[in-house]
C-alpha cells in the first residue's frame, strides 16, 4: 500500500487546483477520478469537426434529449459535447418531483472544469456579512480580507478578462485586457448607464485568454468552448493546473477510480487515507495519506463524507454537528428576455466572443429596499440573428438566399441570477435503499426554491424588461420562467464552513471540525452562494487551504 | 427505410452518419424534398439545396423528430401542393413551381396558427429546408463563410456591401 502526503478526490476546478499547490509546494500527491482519463488536446474529440460531419448538423439527437440526456441537456450541451455530460440513465440520483433538481454532471478527467461557464467573479464583503446579518444559513467564519490575496493569486494563473469597474457589490480584479462590448452591448450600456444611477452594465469577466500564458493561447473567438479547446484558451485542469502539477514530478493520477469514502481513525481524530473503486474491474484498493483533499463537487464531496460513515461518525465524517448535507443551495436563474435592437445593422462583429455582460447587483446594498432579502445579479449577451431565421418567416428563392447572405438583426438579453437563502431543509443525503451503478447508497436530493427566490427573480424580470425596453426594439420572452434548482450548475453548501463546530462542517481553514486532516474546499464549504458565478471562490479558497495544509505536513502536524 | 435509419443512428459515428444520409437517396420521399429544398434554395453562383444534398437532413429531422418534426408534415404540405397543382407537384416544371410554392409560402406566414393546416406544416417545415441547407459544406462553407478560427482579434466594425455572413453560429438550439 503507498502512502502519500495527500490524496486529492477528484480534478475538476478544485481537484486540479489542489493538486498543482500541494505538489509545489513540495508534497506527493494522489489525485484520484471517477471517470476516465482524458487527455488535453488529443482527446476534445470533435473539436475541429465542422457541422455536416455531425450526425444532426450540431442539432441534438431528440432521442438523447428525451432519453440519456434528458437533465444534462440543460447544461448547455451540444451535440458535439454530449459525450462530455454524464448519461442520466446510468449515473443515476433520486430527487423528489417537489425538487427536479438537474444535476448536471461531467465523469472524466478534469470534470467540468472542461464545460465550466467559465464566468469568474469575486464574491464581494457584503456576501460574507450576510448571513450573520440576517440570521439565514451558518455564518461566513472569513471575510472578503481572508480570501482577497487568494483571489488574487488565482487571477493571475489562470487568466481572466475583464474591467475594473469600482463596484462594490463585485470587486475588481486582476484582469487581462476585456473582450469588451459589441455593438448592441455598448448601446444597452450607454442606455443603462444615462437612465440609472445605481446599476451599470459591464463585459462579462471570464476566464478565456486575451494574452497569452505559457503554453496558452489567447482565446481563438471560436465560442465553442465546451468541446475543449487545444489552444489552451480557456482554464481548465487539463490546460492549466494538471500541467503544473505534472511538471513538478510528485503528481500520481488515478483515473476509473471512484473515492467510496475516507477511512478514519478514531483514536486519533485523523483520516489515513480513502477506499478507492476502481470502475473497471469493480475491486477496491485502500490509499494512505496525511491530508484529504475533498475536492469531488459539493453533491459528491458530501456523498463521500456520507458514505464514510463508522462507528465513531455514524451520520457520515465530520457530521458530529448533524449539518453534513444541509443548506444545499444553488443560483435560481430564469427571467431570460430578449429584445430586437433597432438602428445598429450597420454594424457587426469580427469573432465570437464567448462572453457577455453583466449588470451586478444593485438591489438592497446598504438598506433593505425590497420584500425580499439580498438580492442578485443579470447575466447576458448579444449577437446578430443567423441564417435559421429565413425559415421562420416569408421568402423562398434567389431572394431569400441573396437576404440570408447577410448577418440578421440584432438581438440583445438578459436573465437572473438570484442569491439562493440557505436553508437547512435543502439537503443531500444517501438514499436507505436504492444503489447506484457502483454499489454505493444513491445519492438523493432535495432542494426547493422560496417565496425570497421567486420574489428576487419576478423582481428581476420587471427591470429586465424596464431595461431592454430602453433600446426600443421588440421584447420577446425567451424564459420567463425560473428552472428548477441544479440549472444554474452553482450546486453549494452540505459542509458549510462555520466558527462554531455545533453548527458546522468545516471551520476557517475548510477543514472539518471532527477530523482536520481533511480538507473539503470545494463548493460544498460555501456558507451562501452570492449572487455570481462561484468558481472562482472554489479556487481561492482551495489555494488557500492547500498551502496552509502543505504547512501543516511539513510541521508534522498531520 | 425509415427503419433502416432508425437502425443506424443510435451512436452514430461521423463515417456512418455519411452513409446514413447517402441511404437517404433510396427514400422514395427524396425527390419532392429534393425539389422543395431547391425551390427554397436554388443554385446561383453556389449550389441550390437539392445539389448541396439539403433533403438528407430534412428527412432525417421528420424521422427523428428534430424540431419536434414528424412525417406527416411532409405529407400535409405535398397533399396540398398538389392539391393546388393538379398534378403530383415533383412533376410540375420548375417554373409554375415556383410561382406555386411562392404563393403557398406567403400564404401560409400570414397565419401564425398551429392547427394542422398545411401552412401550419409549412411553417414547421421550412426551418429544417433552411438549416438542411446551410448545415450542409456547400450552405455553410461556400455559400456563407465557414470560420472556424476567426482568431484573436475583436472589433466591432460597419459592413460593407462585398460582407458574407458566417454561418458558424446557427447551429445548434431549436430549428
Amino acid at each position: 500500500m503507498t502512502t502519500y502526503d495527500a490524496i486529492v478526490c477528484g480534478s475538476g476546478i478544485t481537484g486540479g487546483w489542489a493538486a498543482k499547490e500541494l505538489t509545489e509546494r513540495g508534497l506527493q500527491v494522489l489525485m484520484v477520478e471517477r471517470g476516465p482519463n482524458l487527455e488535453h488536446q488529443k482527446d476534445y474529440k470533435t473539436e475541429f469537426t465542422p457541422p455536416w460531419q455531425m450526425p444532426y448538423r450540431g442539432f441534438n439527437n431528440p432521442a438523447d434529449i428525451a432519453g440519456p440526456k434528458r437533465i444534462q441537456q440543460h447544461g448547455r450541451m451540444t451535440e458535439w459535447a454530449k459525450d462530455m455530460f454524464v448519461d442520466d440513465d446510468v449515473d443515476t440520483y433520486e430527487t423528489p418531483e417537489e425538487s427536479s433538481f438537474r444535476w448536471i454532471r461531467g465523469y472524466h478527467l478534469g470534470g467540468r472544469s472542461l464545460m465550466w461557464g467559465r464566468h469568474s467573479y469575486r464574491m464581494a464583503p457584503l456576501h460574507f456579512q450576510e448571513n450573520a446579518k440576517d440570521g439565514h444559513g451558518v455564518p461566513w467564519p472569513i471575510g472578503y480580507d481572508d480570501l482577497k490575496p487568494w483571489y488574487e493569486y488565482v487571477e493571475r494563473f489562470i487568466g481572466i478578462n475583464g474591467t475594473t469597474d469600482g463596484i462594490a457589490t463585485l470587486p475588481d480584479g486582476i484582469y487581462q485586457p476585456s473582450m469588451g462590448f459589441n455593438t448592441a452591448e455598448q448601446k444597452l450600456a450607454e442606455a443603462v448607464g444615462a437612465h440609472y444611477q445605481d446599476r451599470k452594465v459591464i463585459p462579462g469577466r471570464t476566464a478565456n485568454l486575451t494574452e497569452s500564458i505559457g503554453d496558452r493561447a489567447a482565446c481563438q473567438n471560436r465560442e465553442q468552448c465546451m468541446r475543449g479547446c487545444s489552444f489552451g484558451a480557456y482554464f481548465s485542469t487539463q490546460s492549466s493546473t494538471l500541467p503544473a502539477a505534472r511538471a513538478t514530478g510528485r503528481l500520481t493520477l488515478m483515473t476509473d477510480a471512484l473515492v467510496d469514502s475516507i477511512e478514519y481513525d478514531a483514536a486519533t481524530k485523523r483520516a489515513t487515507g480513502v477506499r478507492i473503486l476502481n470502475t473497471r474491474t469493480g475491486t477496491t484498493e485502500v490509499a494512505r495519506a496525511k491530508v484529504v483533499f475533498v475536492c469531488a463537487g459539493s453533491i459528491n464531496s458530501v456523498s463521500i463524507l456520507l458514505r464514510s460513515a463508522s462507528a465513531a461518525a455514524p451520520g457520515g465524517l465530520g457530521n458530529s454537528s448533524g449539518l453534513l448535507g444541509k443548506y444545499i443551495m444553488d443560483h435560481c436563474f430564469g427571467g431570460l428576455y430578449l429584445t430586437t435592437v433597432p438602428g445598429i445593422d450597420e454594424w457587426m462583429y469580427a469573432g465570437r466572443k464567448p462572453n457577455g455582460v453583466v449588470v451586478p447587483r444593485w438591489v438592497n446594498v446598504g438598506e433593505q429596499q425590497t420584500d425580499f432579502l439580498r438580492g442578485y445579479s443579470l447575466q447576458g449577451g448579444s449577437g446578430r440573428d443567423d441564417f435559421k431565421r429565413g425559415g421562420h418567416g416569408p421568402g423562398i428563392g434567389v431572394e431569400l438566399k441573396q437576404r440570408l447572405r447577410q448577418p440578421g438583426g440584432w438581438v440583445v438579453g438578459f436573465g437572473v441570477s438570484v442569491e439562493h437563502l440557505p436553508r437547512v431543509t435543502n439537503t443531500v443525503s444517501l438514499s436507505a435503499t436504492a444503489k447506484d451503478r457502483h454499489g454505493l447508497p444513491l445519492t438523493r436530493i432535495d432542494v426547493r426554491w422560496s417565496d425570497n427566490e421567486l420574489k428576487a427573480a419576478q423582481h428581476g424580470r420587471e427591470q429586465i424588461q424596464q431595461m431592454l425596453g430602453l433600446l426600443g426594439g421588440h421584447l420577446i420572452p425567451a424564459n420567463p420562467t425560473v428552472s428548477p434548482p441544479g440549472t444554474s450548475i452553482h450546486e453549494m453548501g452540505g459542509a458549510c464552513m462555520g466558527a462554531d463546530p455545533r453548527g458546522s462542517v468545516t471551520n476557517a481553514r475548510n477543514q472539518l471540525h471532527d477530523a482536520p486532516n481533511v480538507f473539503v474546499t470545494d463548493g460544498a464549504a460555501m456558507c451562501s452562494t452570492g449572487d455570481k458565478n462561484p468558481s472562482l471562490t472554489y479556487m481561492a479558497m482551495t489555494a488557500r487551504a492547500a498551502a496552509y495544509a502543505a504547512e501543516q505536513v511539513k510541521h508534522a502536524v498531520f | 427505410m425509415k427503419g433502416a435509419l432508425l437502425a443506424l443512428l443510435p451512436g452514430l459515428s461521423f463515417a456512418a452518419a455519411e452513409q446514413a444520409w447517402a441511404a437517404t437517396a433510396k427514400d422514395p420521399r427524396r425527390p419532392v424534398v429534393d425539389y422543395l429544398c431547391d425551390l427554397v434554395i436554388p443554385r446561383t453562383d453556389t449550389p441550390g439545396g437539392a445539389e448541396a444534398g439539403a433533403g438528407a437532413f430534412v428527412l432525417l429531422a421528420l424521422d427523428h423528430a428534430v424540431g419536434g418534426l414528424q412525417p406527416s408534415v411532409l405529407e400535409t404540405v405535398v397533399r396540398a401542393l398538389d392539391a393546388e397543382a393538379g398534378t403530383p407537384f415533383v412533376s410540375v416544371p420548375r417554373a409554375r413551381a415556383e410561382q406555386l410554392l411562392a404563393a403557398f409560402d406567403a400564404t401560409a406566414f400570414q397565419s401564425r396558427e398551429n392547427d394542422g393546416s398545411p401552412a401550419a406544416a409549412w411553417r414547421a417545415l421550412k426551418p429544417a429546408l433552411v438549416v438542411g441547407y446551410y448545415s450542409t459544406e456547400a450552405g455553410a462553407s461556400q455559400e456563407l463563410v465557414f470560420e472556424p478560427v476567426p482568431g484573436p482579434e475583436r472589433r466591432n466594425f460597419k459592413l460593407t456591401p462585398e460582407y458574407r455572413a458566417r454561418s458558424n453560429e446557427g447551429f445548434g438550439g431549436s430549428l
